[in-house]
């Protein structure tokens, strides 16, 4: 697991040391308050509408992901840096892992900080009691736990999409469908949360869930080192 | 020391390497030479634990890559014809990451160590992406020296550099046997395997179809000779075939004249060859063994084991 962390660890310097990333970054931090602002002056916002914000202020960080992840296979295979590593004694199940934690935890980390944000300027606009009560602490977690899902699930699919393509560009461009396929889940979530529509939360988040399970699965077949190779 | 017994490998139908075997001992330069695709990166990937063979056995300081391929990992470095380097990091930080991967313990001086041999101390906190090809490459070789692996696998390691970094990068590797490295060479430049290697297995569409010492490969088939003569060509020519000499070439050559031959008894072949110069008039001025160079050696080899 130590090898895992440090590759990890490398992969988060590097798609950070970019800063186009730590830009995208930045703007989805700001999206969830710059939305509080926009709806500054409707004070009588509906609490449903509260709730919408918050879970795109959890879930579109989730978006970054995408980039990170197609970054992070399609590109290593593209500048065949991939062969050094594999070369190297640790394990595959440390490398696929290590490639994960270095997608899921910025992304994480950032839903995390929009959440807040969103929570804390929500707050000042339409009032702590309110905010409180409609985003109690089981909420948030529950937000929380669903943007580490969907971040899960863009990584590991787009993990199986970059062993399958040689570059990053055309992993990127699939990828997008992958982002597609997620603004739908989104706006199921939406509609079902408004609606409170409980069973079709639940379908929903067993759906992602399932997926998860499916592309780690997957992800984890194509990401040994004999697939590996024998795709370079 | 690397032992390759009985390896083949196939990716679905295509066979890329067939029922190899051969052993490169430690304190020993090996090139494998072959023509592009000729299963030499598929080795090289299987001896450093990368790809796994179909059948046979790769023996990496005396553990198998089938019972432990992260252990043969440890004890392999390997170089490609790619730099393959993180160039958003520093050398320093790229080296430390490597150190960590193969579990060096203090890495501090060893990268120090390494730098100084490889003449990078100066850049070893500028980013890699600054770096010259050569430079890259350099640092591409401290990568793989980190971990001061026994076994050191090179493919291809010389591509796209100049004459004078290759130079350096020949004396390095000369340096590196001295140190009782098992070194394997995959490479087609047949000067570079001329000029280091100790010995040479030349692998063909997948299967081996020679190995030994360079220059016993260089002398392999009929030895041949080379007479340098003042004569005219028609009375040399003449006296060789009286003599029962193969002449392969005569030709003017400043001045004189150079008949080649060859021959399986060159003690009968070349007193009878002498005898009937001297008597048709010639005057020799010398008589030498034609060595082969290895290309040449190479060349015939390969044409053979496709006939």
């Amino acid at each position: 697991m130590r090898k895992a962390l440090l590759l990890a660890r490398r992969e988060i310097v590097e798609q950070y040391s970019d800063r186009g990333a730590i830009v995208r970054a930045l703007i989805f931090v700001a999206l969830p308050i710059a939305l509080v602002q926009i709806n500054r002056g409707t004070g009588r916002a509906q609490d449903g509408i509260i709730l919408i914000f918050a879970l795109q202020a959890a879930l579109l960080p989730a978006a970054t992901a995408i980039n990170a992840a197609a970054g992070s296979f399609a590109a290593e295979k593209e500048a065949q840096t991939l062969v050094p590593l594999l070369a190297a004694p640790i394990r595959d199940i440390d490398i696929v892992a290590g490639k994960l934690l270095a997608v899921l935890a910025p992304a994480a980390g950032l839903s995390l900080v929009s959440l807040v944000a969103f929570d804390a300027a929500s707050s000042a606009v339409y009032g702590a009691d309110r905010v409180a009560r409609v985003l109690g602490p089981a909420t948030l977690y529950g937000l929380f736990a669903l943007s580490v899902f969907l971040i899960l699930t863009i990584g590991a699919w787009v993990m199986v999409v970059s062993a399958r393509v040689g570059s990053q560009r055309t992993a990127q461009q699939i990828a997008g469908f992958v982002l597609a396929g997620m603004i739908v889940a989104l706006s199921a979530i939406g509609g079902a949360i408004q609606n409170l529509a409980a069973v079709v939360v639940v379908g929903v988040v067993a759906a992602i869930l399932i997926s998860d399970l499916v592309a780690l699965e997957l992800a984890r077949r194509l990401w040994n080192r004999e697939e590996a190779v024998a795709r370079l | 020391m690397i032992e390759v017994r009985d390896v083949t490998r196939r990716f679905g139908s295509f066979t890329a390497l067939s029922h190899a075997s051969f052993v490169v001992r430690s304190g020993e330069i090996v090139a494998l030479l072959g023509p592009n695709g000729a299963g030499k990166t598929t080795a090289s990937r299987i001896i450093a634990g990368i790809l796994a063979p179909t059948e046979g056995d790769a023996i990496v300081d005396r553990i198998s890559v089938r019972d432990d391929a992260n252990a043969v990992r440890a004890r392999c470095g390997l170089v490609t014809d790619s730099p393959a380097l993180y160039e958003r990091m520093s050398l320093r930080s790229y080296l430390t990451y490597f150190a960590r991967m193969y579990d060096v313990p203090q890495p501090g001086p060893r990268i120090a160590q390494l730098v100084e041999l490889m003449g990078l101390t100066s850049v070893l906190d500028r980013k890699l992406a600054s770096f010259s090809r050569g430079m890259k490459q350099k640092a591409a070789i401290a990568r793989a020296l980190v971990h001061e692996p026994p076994v050191l696998l090179l493919d291809e390691p010389a591509t796209a550099l100049d004459p004078e970094m290759t130079q350096t990068f020949r004396e390095l590797i000369v340096s590196l046997r001295a140190q009782h490295r098992a070194i394997l060479l995959c490479t087609h430049d047949l000067d570079e395997a001329q000029r280091i290697s100790d010995r040479v297995v030349i692998v063909d569409r997948g299967r081996i179809v020679r190995e030994g010492a360079t220059d016993e490969l260089r002398s392999a088939g009929r030895p041949s000779f080379r007479a340098e003569l003042v004569a005219d060509e028609a009375p040399v020519r003449a006296a060789l075939g009286t003599a029962g000499v193969t002449v392969e070439s005569i030709a003017a050559s400043n001045g004189r004249l150079e008949a080649r031959w060859s021959s399986d008894d060159p003690a009968e072949t070349n007193t009878r060859a002498l005898r009937a110069l001297l008597d048709a008039g010639a005057r020799v001025v010398s008589l030498n063994l034609e060595t082969r160079s290895l290309e040449d050696a190479y060349l015939a080899i390969i044409k053979e084991s496709r006939q």
